[in-house]
């Protein structure tokens, strides 16, 4: 047998009010979900007695859909999929290990719920056009001539001019969203865009009362740049403000 | 309005899930490393959507 755990939450949220699981997931949800609770942490589980060994598409989207549920209730810790132990005990020993820092993050994330903020740039053309142009009547004396080796170094510092401007336009849009960001939460993360398409690939997290700024904040850098697909996603257990390796 | 901004692309937000299921969160270190059939090829299916984009641009020139 072995113990899935999807999330851990402060028992004192539980405790505030006489839940179980099927409040937690609703009554008609086919989730086998159970409590594993110490004083202050109770993890919530599923007791399977097959592993898969290559789980689908299909298994992590309902892990996430559990997450899920029990997060639009509560402010819990998700666990990363594949957090699997063996029995009771484990889970128990877990809780107890880790509590103080358990108690720690769950006091951050307390009332709050993650988006996801991206900012696409709608075709390629956005990215380097007319730069092109710029560039070739700014070329230095020393890049000037018509021989095979010259155009050569012309073609990549015209790359490294685009790549430059395109980096330059990306911090002017980053840094105006993140003064805005920062009235409404301290907690914003701005990863590195896997590519050039990307703009912002930011998550933040707010408090859930919070939730209408972030859509008009949202709402108004899209009409700021309506040339861009500005997409908004969440909100979502706080997974990227709950990181933490435990053993 | 607002609405429209849940509104999103469907991919882009099955890649959350998958993203953020599997990569983020507490992690119990020593557990099981994840082989998850057909994962990558959403993964890759994203990035090369993105990708496949500025490449058909390039090519076009």
């Amino acid at each position: 047998m072995s113990i899935i755990i999807y999330a851990i939450i402060d028992s004192l949220q539980l405790k505030k009010r006489i839940v179980d699981t099927d409040e937690l997931l609703n009554e008609d949800s086919e989730d086998n979900i159970e409590f594993i609770s110490t004083d202050t942490l109770t993890a919530i589980v599923s007791f399977e007695k097959e592993n898969k060994q290559i789980p689908s598409q299909e298994d992590l989207l309902s892990y996430a859909s559990v997450v899920d549920k029990i997060a639009k209730k509560y402010s819990i810790l998700p666990m990363r999929y594949g957090s699997i132990l063996e029995s009771y005990n484990d889970v128990i020993a877990l809780l107890e290990k880790n509590s103080e820092s358990f108690l720690e993050v769950l006091k951050k994330i307390n009332n709050k719920e993650e988006f996801s903020i991206r900012v696409l740039f709608s075709s390629q053309k956005q990215i380097s056009t007319e730069d092109g142009i710029i560039v070739k009547q700014t070329f230095p004396d020393i890049l000037q001539g018509e021989s095979q080796s010259k155009k050569y170094l012309q073609s990549k510092y015209e790359e490294h001019i685009i790549e430059e401007r395109r980096l330059h336009y990306i911090e002017k849009i980053q840094s105006l969203l993140l003064y805005d960001l920062q009235k409404i939460s301290p907690f914003i993360e701005f990863k590195k865009n896997p590519t050039t398409a990307f703009i912002i690939d930011a998550v933040v997290l707010i408090e859930r009362t919070k939730r209408n700024k972030l859509l008009e904040l949202v709402a108004a850098v899209q009409a700021m740049y309506p040339e861009h697909n500005v997409i908004l996603t969440g909100p979502w257990p706080a997974y990227n403000f709950t990181q933490m390796k435990i053993s | 309005m607002q609405e429209d901004l849940y509104n999103v692309n469907k991919e882009i937000t099955i890649l959350d899930v998958l993203d953020r299921v599997l990569t983020k969160g507490v992690v119990i270190t020593g557990d099981i490393v994840i082989s998850v059939a057909d994962i990558d090829l959403v993964y890759l299916g994203l990035r090369l959507l993105l990708s496949s984009v500025e490449t058909m641009e390039k090519m076009k020139k």
